[in-house]
């Protein structure tokens, strides 16, 4: 995305700059809003957050400058209305005696956690620049062109790259917790 | 386009943490919710509230994203309240009253956040705030800035990590305040005000604390709070905040004309002003166009010529906005409110009093106005025709041939610029000439380059930043093709 482009286009009331930036940017702001939701957010909780994080980006888009990336204010602005949704859900919701059929139970929840947490730890361990690379293209989702640019790679050796650190990740992944794959596969 | 990271959950046959969104439906949801906007009654524009002003001059701040960077620690160890750190000149007298001090803390087991003293106008806080380490490793951690840098990996990477590790400079994830409680229902249902925070960091008050004056931006009025602002930095976590109070504040002058007014006397908009608020320390202004802007309105930068303000003091005193260091909401100095005679917005002067107003008498020289703007090619040093300016603004000007000198005066300010030298005098006082790349002198893309006074087929240009001392605001103006227009808008 050229983004300086797609600010001036946002600025002069073109909605179809704000389409594209809602194709390029809707995964890593579910990721943003997850996060900050936490213990396994609805979908329309998540659908909610990162739309008005959209919205929010088009109603104050004359305030943008446009040499500046959109992801730090896209990123904050998600957090931020997570946040508010967590305070205003704390104040007037009752906590009901239930959960949702599709969600998972607590146990459940805290071993799918402690799962992911591995994962997380089994990234970062990794070497450079395949560390690097798995943090922007799965965590931060970037494009897979601009992952590679950052680290000097050209596309298809980030490809490779991917492919190895999964079957690597599935490796250790297996090892560590056969049972919790095969359990919830 | 498919998640990621969903992708490689699904490789790894591990369950999804979350659902995954499809794009088509978000865009779908927001433009559900743009329709339904335009769908109101036009009501005119869009209320303007005092917008956010770009300036070269000024680090403005933008939601809670554009924290400054600038980590510069004075030489000289001293404490400072927020009226010596933020309004450093004139009386602030009227203001110290409502100063409040030895506020909320918060900790952990590794840190304790602290409050030291913090004022509030209604629509900014400025604060000093303290984070204290309680164990030794946290000291470490604290005071080598490591934990501040490890905050920004996951947002920022380790590119980020590693530049505030060298620099030791706080970063823009380090300090967070619950803005989204803070909006007026009735003019938007997006819960985030259009805000900013800044931070500067100050003199380390012992070998285990760091101190870091803070400056949060509402971005419109909001008065007296019952409820406390929560203020916490990312590496103690949300639950470690502190309570900032808002319940206490000067009366501000504050004005219902609903009249209309020209609140862009560059273009000649007009609108209908609804409210102007003058606190000691900052404006508030809102406006209801009469006529939609034209599409090139932003792009060109013709809108930096709003809210062209000025207060009429009892003493006969004209100050400009740019007098009282407002280049956006803020002022640098503090405001006797009981010595404002009248606030004249535009054209028109409306008395502090209430009583009804009439068209302002102003000199047209403290209106904005264009001036030739020079930029060489391929760079962005910005220069201008010194004598052109001088005679736009009224200023006093000279020129001795022998000497090659031009001696200019305004506002109690002489500047002495000879051609050929990279510096001047200012009310004889030496200044080199150095554009620099970054304001951090620590940023590894810094690079300083010396700048000259030049005579060019007989006219005098000097770097703009030298109108610094005039207290002018300049704004490059572009083209509705988003190119530089080779003239500048003065706001003096």
């Amino acid at each position: 995305m050229d983004e300086q482009n797609l600010i001036l286009r946002l600025q002069a009331g073109e909605r179809r700059a704000l389409e594209e930036i809602i194709q390029g940017y809707t995964h890593y702001l579910t990721a943003v809003a997850a996060r900050a939701l936490g213990n396994a957010p609805s979908r329309e909780d998540l659908e909610e957050v990162v739309s008005d994080a959209f919205l929010a980006l088009w109603r104050f888009r004359d305030k943008l400058e446009p040499g500046r990336s959109l992801r730090p204010f896209l990123a904050v602005t998600a957090r931020n209305l997570a946040y508010s949704k967590l305070r205003s859900r704390r104040e007037t919701e009752e906590i009901p005696n239930h959960l949702p059929d599709n969600r998972p139970g607590p146990e459940e929840m805290a071993e799918q956690q402690a799962l992911h947490r591995h994962l997380r730890q089994l990234v970062e361990e990794m070497e450079e620049p395949d560390r690097t690379l798995f943090l922007c293209y799965y965590f931060q989702e970037q494009p897979l062109h601009q992952a590679a640019d950052a680290l000097g790679l050209n596309e298809s050796t980030a490809k490779t790259r991917l492919a190895r650190g999964r079957q690597r990740l599935k490796i250790a992944l297996s090892g560590k917790g056969g049972s919790y794959v095969q359990s919830h596969s | 386009m498919s998640s990621h990271i969903h992708e490689l959950w699904d490789d790894l046959e591990l369950q999804l943490l979350y659902p995954e969104l499809n794009p088509d439906d978000i865009a779908r949801r927001v433009s559900a919710a743009l329709d339904q906007d335009n769908e109101l009654p036009p009501a005119q524009a869009e209320p303007r509230k005092t917008p956010m002003k770009r300036s070269i001059t000024s680090i403005v701040l933008f939601a809670a994203v554009l924290a400054l960077m600038a980590g510069s620690v004075l030489a000289v160890a001293y404490r400072s309240g927020v009226l010596e750190l933020f309004f450093p000149k004139g009386d602030t007298s009227q203001v110290e009253p409502y100063v409040q001090t030895a506020l909320d803390t918060a900790e952990n087991e590794d840190y304790r956040l602290r409050v030291d003293s913090c004022l509030y106008d209604g629509q900014n806080v400025y604060a000093v705030v303290t984070v204290e380490a309680l164990n030794d490793q946290a000291a470490e951690d604290l005071m080598s800035n490591k934990v501040i840098a490890e905050s920004h990996r996951e947002m920022w990477g380790e590119d980020m990590v590693n530049r505030l590790l060298e620099s030791g400079s706080t970063g823009p994830e380090t300090f967070h305040c619950n803005f989204g409680d803070y909006y007026n229902e009735e003019e938007s249902d997006v819960p985030m005000s259009v805000g900013g925070m800044g931070s500067k960091e100050l003199p380390n008050p012992d070998d285990h604390s760091r101190s870091w004056q803070i400056d949060i931006q509402f971005g419109s009025y909001q008065g007296l709070q019952e409820q406390p602002l929560n203020f916490w930095v990312d590496f103690m976590g949300k639950d470690c905040a502190v309570d900032i109070p808002l319940d206490n504040m000067a009366e501000p002058i504050r004005l219902t004309p609903n009249e209309e007014v020209t609140y862009n006397p560059y273009t000649g908009y007009k609108g209908i002003l609804k409210e102007f608020i003058l606190t000691p320390t900052s404006f508030s202004v809102t406006v209801e166009p009469l006529e939609k802007p034209d599409s090139t309105y932003h792009t060109t930068l013709a809108d930096q010529g709003e809210d062209c303000f000025f207060l009429r003091m009892k003493d006969g005193t004209i100050l400009t906005r740019m007098q009282l260091g407002a280049f956006n909401d803020q002022f640098d100095t503090v405001v006797d409110l009981s010595q404002v005679q009248s606030i004249i917005y535009g054209y028109t002067e409306f008395p502090a009093d209430g009583s009804p107003s009439f068209p302002a008498d102003l000199p047209e020289t403290l209106y904005p106005f264009t001036c030739t703007e020079i930029i060489l090619e391929g760079t962005h040093f910005f220069r201008f025709p010194v004598e052109e300016l001088c005679q736009k603004l009224g200023a006093d000007y000279q020129w001795d041939e022998d000497t090659q000198t031009a001696t200019a005066a305004y506002r109690g300010v002489t500047l002495t610029m000879t051609a050929g030298e990279s510096c001047y005098q200012m009310n004889g006082e030496t200044v080199e000439l150095l554009f620099e790349t970054r304001y951090d002198k620590t940023d590894p893309d810094y690079q300083a380059f010396p700048e000259y006074i030049t005579l060019e087929d007989g006219v005098l240009t000097a770097p703009v930043t030298v109108l610094d001392h005039w207290s002018l605001n300049y704004i490059p103006l572009h083209t509705a093709d988003n190119e530089l227009a080779g003239q500048m808008l003065v706001i003096p």
